[in-house]
């Protein structure tokens, strides 16, 4: 079987090893058996030359995610196809931005989105730093990571992640995080989120291998997801 | 009215560190107090002749050392905010404790290791005559946002009237000097030890800090240091009046300038910007390049190198990291590798900071684990309570699993690596859980009973 990736911008859009959750995918798609193909497509490639299976791009500084906003803008439409054919597409951090209408800059400079989705984005001077633990309801164990943001976004209908327990929401008054529509999957959380939630991402190569999946046990990553989940359990209780 | 005020902060501020000295309490406290009764206080005294600031994220503390031992040795009398307490607060109480009760100064020169994230807060009050910046790195991001965050909070506390002293080979650094005048340039020359392309995790030099273009490296002394320039704009590596002109980490030596010779205590190249940043700002306030040298070795022979311990009869090395800090961790591992012995390489990451809470790792991933895919690295040892995301950070380096042991005991991993066959030890960590690694019963820290 073969799992064709690509991941986006790898060189621009990489704010704290984000990477790593393309590693640790084609990684275990190999262990599976699966033959992968990575193509990292980056400022002056073509980005969607292939048929993707699963489409990644992660978080980077606002300038940088203007400068990948303004390559997206010319393939908008191979994007779009491929969410409303299924995808697997993430896009991690400050990135899922850029695919609402808008987005507000400090310096109050509007910016066009790529449109494929209704929200705005705001962003403020004050950076949004913290831990967060949410609930996700096509898991069945919690969400860790990490934000590291400036914007807030509004206008979500169907989020990723509900029921915070740590950590900020997508907006002051909406205490949910992120956005989901069929399987296309945007969340503020940066850094290897798979390689953090094993259990998130044990569900996207369920649905990218369908009956070829065999299940392998993990322990380091499922015991660094327990340590993690747990001290941060720990200091909301404190 | 305010110079009664004034005195009385400055006194507030005087007998509060005297009373802080002597139970070994915190060293920003009275300038914090003196804030408070006056708080434009730091406008109103008066200032040494000289006042230099240093900032940037990695080597500020060294830079400031060497910089105060050189001009000290010079004769001049040195303020500096010495325990690094380098937020406004601590500022405060360096100034206040140089100068008389009436405001006057009693030093020569003003040295201020200054936080990225506070100079801008701090030189509100007064303008730095010469400001060393020395590198942006991914640093603390729990806290400092990102680098290009950073980036413009340091661009906040630069003004016109101040004389730059910066790294040419860091482009997010160079920037604050791009197209300007009152700029001093720092840099390294083409090195044997050099690479053509960028070996780290990530390059946050790839695009252009001035027009976001891609950007060209000639070569890379390490991560995004190196010489570079846009492909769009005019930005580029511009040259240098302080050089390192040659290393040889053999023989533990720099050359600046093609004639002087300096001994640096490690063996890799992002060390000794430290060294030539002293170097360039010394000979801009006037010291001899001859008297530099001779102060730099003699600070170099007295301040500690790398600290040495023994397990189970094996010599270590205690290299200090700091966690969320991947460049910091990549020099370490630098440093591990360079060794011509075989060695055990242990890595403890227990507890991510001490002051502010969190369990984020993403950092681990940002560095270059791969480099420790090397045979006279015979063993990795990953300890502490986040032993387990380490271990899934090295299942994708490529390194043959059975040279790794994940241990969360830190006595158990340090038997471990006590027992095992090489000839040498490395342990690397950040200043907190390197207390904990000290303790431990295995280890025996040289120069200590
Ligand atoms: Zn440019």
């Amino acid at each position: 079987m073969k799992i064709k990736v690509l991941h986006l911008f790898q060189d621009l859009m990489n704010l704290y090893g984000d990477y790593g959750n393309v590693s640790i995918l084609c990684k275990r798609l190999e262990e599976q058996g699966a033959e992968v193909q990575l193509d990292c497509r980056s400022i002056g490639d073509i980005l969607f030359s292939d048929d993707y299976d699963f489409i990644y791009c992660g978080a980077g500084t606002e300038k940088k995610r203007d400068i990948a906003l303004a390559a997206l803008k010319k393939e908008k439409e191979a994007l779009k196809s491929a969410i409303e054919s299924g995808r697997f597409v993430l896009f991690t951090g400050n990135s899922w931005e850029m695919l609402g209408r808008s987005i507000k800059s400090v310096d109050d400079e509007m910016l066009e989105g790529l449109g494929i989705f209704d929200y705005n984005t705001v962003e403020t001077d004050t950076r949004i730093t913290s831990d967060i633990i949410a609930e996700a309801d096509f898991l069945n164990k919690p969400v860790c990571g990490f934000v590291n943001k400036c914007g807030s976004v509004s206008g979500i209908s169907t989020p990723l992640f509900k029921g915070i327990k740590l950590g900020p929401g997508n907006s002051e008054s909406d205490k949910n995080e992120g956005f989901r529509y069929k399987n296309f999957m945007g969340t503020e959380l940066i850094g290897p989120v798979l390689v953090k939630n094993p259990q998130l991402l044990k569900m996207i190569m369920k649905e990218l291998l369908g009956d070829a999946y065999r299940d392998i046990e993990h322990e380091a990553a499922e015991k660094a997801y327990d340590v993690t989940l747990n001290a941060l359990l720990d200091r909301i209780k404190n | 009215m305010s110079t009664v005020r004034n005195a009385g902060a400055i006194a507030l501020s005087k007998i509060t560190s005297k009373v802080g000295s002597m139970v070994g309490r915190g060293s920003s406290l009275p300038g914090a107090l003196a804030l408070k009764v006056a708080p434009d206080i730091l406008s109103q005294v008066e200032l040494p002749e000289t006042v230099i600031a240093v900032s940037g994220s990695n080597g500020k503390t060294s830079t400031v050392e060497m910089i105060a031992h050189i001009l000290s040795s010079d004769g001049r009398k040195v303020a500096w905010n010495k325990a690094g307490s380098n937020q406004t607060e601590g500022v405060a109480t360096c100034v206040l404790d140089s100068s008389t009760l009436s405001g006057k100064s009693r030093a020569d020169v003003l040295l201020i290791e200054s936080d990225e994230r506070y100079a801008r807060h701090t030189f509100r009050y007064f303008h730095p005559d010469y400001y060393v910046i020395t590198n942006l790195y991914r640093d603390q991001m729990t806290r400092n946002g990102h680098p290009e965050w950073a980036h413009r909070v340091i661009g906040e506390s630069i003004y016109d009237d101040i004389h730059l002293v910066l790294n040419a080979d860091d482009p997010q650094i160079a920037d604050y000097g791009f197209e300007r005048d009152r700029v001093t340039w720092f840099g390294a020359d083409h090195i044997s030890e050099d690479s053509g392309a960028n070996t780290s995790r990530y390059n946050d030099g790839a695009y252009c800090p001035v027009c976001g273009a891609k950007m060209e490296y000639e070569y890379f002394h390490y991560n995004h240091v190196g010489k570079y320039k846009c492909t769009a704009c005019s930005f580029h590596r511009p040259d240098t009046e302080f050089s390192i002109t040659d290393a040889d980490f053999d023989a533990g030596q720099i050359t600046i300038n093609d004639r002087y010779k300096v001994h640096v205590p490690f063996s890799n190249i992002a060390y000794c910007y430290n060294t030539l940043a002293a170097f360039a700002l010394c000979s801009k306030v006037g010291v001899a390049p001859e008297k530099i040298i001779s102060a730099m070795e003699s600070f170099i022979s007295h301040s500690k190198r790398v600290e040495e311990f023994e397990v189970n009869g094996k010599p270590g090395y205690f290299l200090v990291a700091k966690h969320e800090n991947s460049v910091a961790y990549d020099m370490a591992i630098e440093t591990a590798v360079h060794d011509k012995r075989t060695s055990s390489v242990m890595v403890i990451v227990d507890e991510i900071s001490r002051k502010y809470f969190t369990s984020e790792t993403s950092w681990l991933w940002d560095i270059d684990f791969e480099k420790l895919n090397n045979p006279k690295v015979r063993q990795i040892v990953l300890a502490g309570q986040y032993c387990y995301d380490l271990e899934t950070r090295f299942e994708v380096t490529g390194i043959p699993k059975d040279r790794i042991l994940v241990c969360e005991d830190l006595s158990e991993a340090a038997r471990a690596m006590g027992e095992s066959d090489t000839e040498c030890a490395y342990a690397m960590t950040c200043f907190v859980d390197q207390i904990k690694f000290r303790a431990l019963p295995e280890i025996n820290i040289k120069g200590e009973d």
